[in-house]
């Protein structure tokens, strides 16, 4: 059987939408993470860790970008 | 552990109440909403990154100042260590109510529990303070420790009517917001109250900035930045030197990147190169001041600089009102540092070093580390941790220094033999035995050739041996440890030599030790060494039967102890039993009662197996005194338990026979004051005591060997006859102290 904590750190699946056309200057700030770009917002998918996720928010947060979604994979 | 100067360790600009920036646009709509709930347990401000959030609790404190003051705290990553944290919110405190929180501190870092203890006595202490005040936690998202909410939450549901808490996070805080909104308890302001509308968009940008801009382009802005309020401000930073003022803003209320990527990179563009340079270098700081930024850019104008930015509006805060500290706006500072590493990343860890030698020189060695760890440079933190991790854990501060070290990782922790020490010893003082043996043979493994490094291995051994009840090995390290020399590590150990030297049976040469354990200890104003080995002194008087000399010098450990806020502390269990037992024997059985007890409770805190064990067997006779023999039988198993579990126990041994025979009930073993020097169990026997340490039932154990649950019954019966015992734990301790397991 799996262990329960250690399947709880694998790296999911995440896709976080932000408000914003991010720009390839700022997007370089994310390099984990795949940038797709469409009007009026960016998704941005990738393979992220739990601990890393948080992170991850807390970076965009510091940014001000704001996410208008998060689903991680279940 | 030493009573801690508060403030000492504390700079003060976390406790400082910002100024009111100029051009700050007031928000009294806002202002207004949180004077009328002044009777709300909880403010919470919550919002965004740049939403407004300080400037509002700053404007606030203001408005109220004729009315009660605010306490203010600013909390960043290292708050996370609840000693830490604490520190902070007593030292804001203290602005307002001088000698708050004198208990607490003298508690804090220490055995009892913030809720047995630190958090109720602040209460107190507040609920006597004769004003009304609010204690502001900004910036409260940077906290992520459960016991720290813990603490507030303490806080929240225990403060006095007088005491108000207002909170500014950025994420919804694990607090119990729930309940005390059902209360009417809670005055919330989040990102959409702290909006600036087009009034206050108009209010700042043209009567306070004189940026004269039409109606048209003012409503555009504030749709553009939804009335953020560090959007607005980049904006102005944007316009304030440009003559096409309605070209930019049509141009940037048509552009659908995020307001950061477009104004701030703007911002940023728009500075010289040297001034650009200067911003880009001195991001990696979390404050910055003049001689700091010097240290790191290699200038020599740099307060000039930092003036001069904060003049221009450039997004820096003050952080005291002398205008020495600064900090960037988070989200400029953010901004900073991700171009820094795009562009210049070479240059980062450079920076993060020469920050960590300024902060090494100027002693203040927190700061210091974090930058070398930040900057990869583990040689100077592992020197800095090497130098400061005792007095921070004198200090209380164990998850401050076990940060550093995770921080380090494991890998380069095993490379350096002071920090492998360094881990053992956090292991030994938070009870994870089974991981101290491991970090010293790491430590060994380096090659510790140097006499402090011996020293330190010999020291920790020392205790680790104490704590698992091998007094012969505490002995020898111990002794090994002093030959050493004078070494930081000497320190570490000093009473618990002299202690196990009384019980191996040699009280003579004990006493001597103790005697100048005390002596060097008292020196160092070491009190937690000085009230152990006053303890061990009272115990070996107590047992050569000198009373009155042993009653008064446990009585005098005693009240060093309460003193230094240490008589939580598990070091008094041997001062409490001989103060008990003296209570005992002038017939104070009621009195003795309670501190025996109490010493038995708080020697369960340690993990000193002998004390625990010497606790019991004198919690024993008092109950037998007392008239309550089931009881005193009780206390005796549990003696002879935990002494059976001991490497080698010395003169517990014996002592624990005398306590039986005045109990005049002789051990179950048929009459036998020891277990027997060796017990024959048939092969079959053997094979299921083998499996008794485990978990398997008795069922489960007859399936692994193939035999049937009576089979394996009247097996295990038959063990604990031959063994004197009663329960399968007894066996199991009593098979491995004959060697059987």
């Amino acid at each position: 059987m799996e262990d329960p904590q250690r399947a709880s750190a694998r790296p999911r699946q995440c896709r976080i939408v932000i408000r914003g056309r991010i720009s390839d200057r700022l997007g370089a700030a994310f390099p984990e993470m795949a940038l797709d770009r469409r009007p009026g917002e960016t998704v941005l998918a990738g393979s992220v860790a739990p601990a890393g996720l948080d992170r991850l928010l807390d970076r965009l947060g510091d940014l001000g970008l704001e996410p208008l979604s998060v689903d991680v994979e279940e | 552990m030493v009573a801690r100067a508060s403030g000492a360790v504390l700079t003060t600009t976390k406790i400082q109440v910002p100024r009111i920036r100029p051009g700050l646009v007031p928000r009294a709509r806002l202002v207004g909403l949180l004077r009328a709930a002044a009777d709300a347990r909880l403010a919470l401000v919550q919002a965004p990154v740049g939403s407004g959030k300080t400037s509002l609790l700053t404007e606030w404190s203001q408005s109220e100042a004729e009315r009660r003051p605010f306490a203010w705290l600013s909390l960043d990553p290292e708050d996370n260590d609840p000693v830490r944290f604490l520190e902070g919110a007593i030292a804001a405190l203290r602005t307002i109510v001088p000698d708050a929180g004198a208990t607490a501190l003298a508690h804090l870092g220490g055995p009892a529990s913030l809720t047995d203890v630190v958090l109720p006595s602040l209460v107190n202490d507040l609920a006597a303070a004769p004003r009304r005040l609010v204690l502001v936690l900004d910036d409260y998202h940077a906290v992520v420790d459960p016991r720290v909410h813990d603490a507030v939450a303490y806080l929240l549901d225990h403060q006095p009517a007088t005491v108000q808490v207002a909170v500014a996070t950025r994420a919804e805080p694990p607090l119990p917001l729930g309940r005390l909104r059902v209360r009417g308890e809670l005055v919330e302001v989040r990102a959409t109250d702290l909006r600036f509308t087009e009034a206050e968009t108009e209010t700042l940008l043209n009567a306070t900035l004189r940026l004269d801009l039409e109606p048209g382009d003012l409503a555009r802005l504030q749709e553009r930045t939804e009335g953020w309020a560090a959007g607005l401000r980049l904006a102005a930073l944007s316009l304030s030197g440009r003559r096409d003022r309605h070209a930019f803003i049509a141009s940037f209320a048509g552009d659908d990147r995020p307001i950061v990527d477009y104004l701030g990179y703007e911002v940023l563009d728009a500075q010289p190169p040297d001034v650009r340079d200067f911003l880009l270098e001195t991001s990696v700081l979390d404050r910055l001041c003049g001689p700091l930024c010097d240290a790191v850019t290699g200038r020599e104008d740099s307060g000039a600089r930092l003036d001069a930015l904060e003049r221009a509006g450039l997004l820096l805060l003050p952080l005291d009102t002398k205008g020495d500290w600064y900090r960037y706006h988070p989200l400029f500072g953010e901004l900073l540092r991700h171009e820094l590493r795009r562009t210049r990343a070479d240059v980062v860890a450079p920076a993060q070093r020469r920050a960590a030698a300024w902060y090494r020189d100027a002693g203040l060695p927190g700061a210091a580390i974090r930058h070398a760890i930040a900057g990869g440079d583990v040689d100077l933190a592992g020197e800095l941790i090497a130098e400061h991790w005792y007095g921070y854990l004198q200090r209380g501060r164990i998850d401050t220094v076990a940060g550093w070290l995770d921080a380090l990782g494991d890998d380069v922790v095993r490379a350096d033999p002071g920090l492998c020490l360094t881990k053992a010893w956090i292991a030994v003082n938070t009870g994870r035995l089974d991981a101290v043996a491991a970090w010293i043979a790491d430590a060994e493994r380096c090659g510790p050739d140097a006499a402090v490094l011996e020293s330190g291995v010999a020291s920790l051994h020392e205790i680790h041996c104490y704590m698992v009840g091998d007094v012969e090995g505490a002995v020898a390290a111990g002794r090994c440890s002093v030959e050493r020399g004078d070494t930081p590590w000497r320190p570490v150990g000093c009473p618990v030599l002299g202690i196990a030297l009384f019980w191996s049976g040699r009280p003579a040469e004990a006493t001597t030790e103790l005697e100048m354990a005390a002596d060097t200890a008292r020196a160092a104003g070491n009190h937690l060494a000085v009230i152990h080995a006053s303890g061990g002194l009272a115990a070996i008087l107590a047992e050569q039967g000198r009373v009155d000399e042993a009653a008064s010098t446990a009585e005098a450990a005693l009240a060093l102890a309460e003193e230094r806020g240490l008589g939580e502390h598990w070091a008094t269990t041997l001062a409490r039993v001989v103060n008990g037992r003296a209570l005992e024997q002038a017939g104070r059985i009621a009195d003795a009662a309670e501190v025996i007890d109490r010493g038995v409770e708080l020697s369960q805190r340690g993990v000193a197996t002998v004390e625990i064990a010497y606790a019991r067997l004198a919690q024993a006779d008092r109950r037998r005194l007392g008239g309550d023999p089931a009881a005193a039988v009780e206390a005796v198993r549990e003696a002879r338990r935990l002494i059976e579990r001991c490497v080698a126990p010395g003169i517990l041994v014996e002592l624990l026979a005398r306590t039986e025979r005045r109990l005049h009930r002789a051990p179950r073993a048929g009459g036998r004051d020891r277990a027997p020097a060796s017990v024959e169990l048939t092969d079959r026997e053997l094979s299921v005591l083998r499996l008794l340490p485990g978990e398997l039932s008795q069922r489960a154990i007859g399936d692994a060997l193939y035999v049937s649950l009576n089979t394996v019954k009247s097996h295990a019966r038959s063990i604990y006859r031959k063994l004197g015992v009663d329960t399968r734990d007894e066996a199991v301790a009593r098979a491995r102290s004959l060697g059987l397991l």
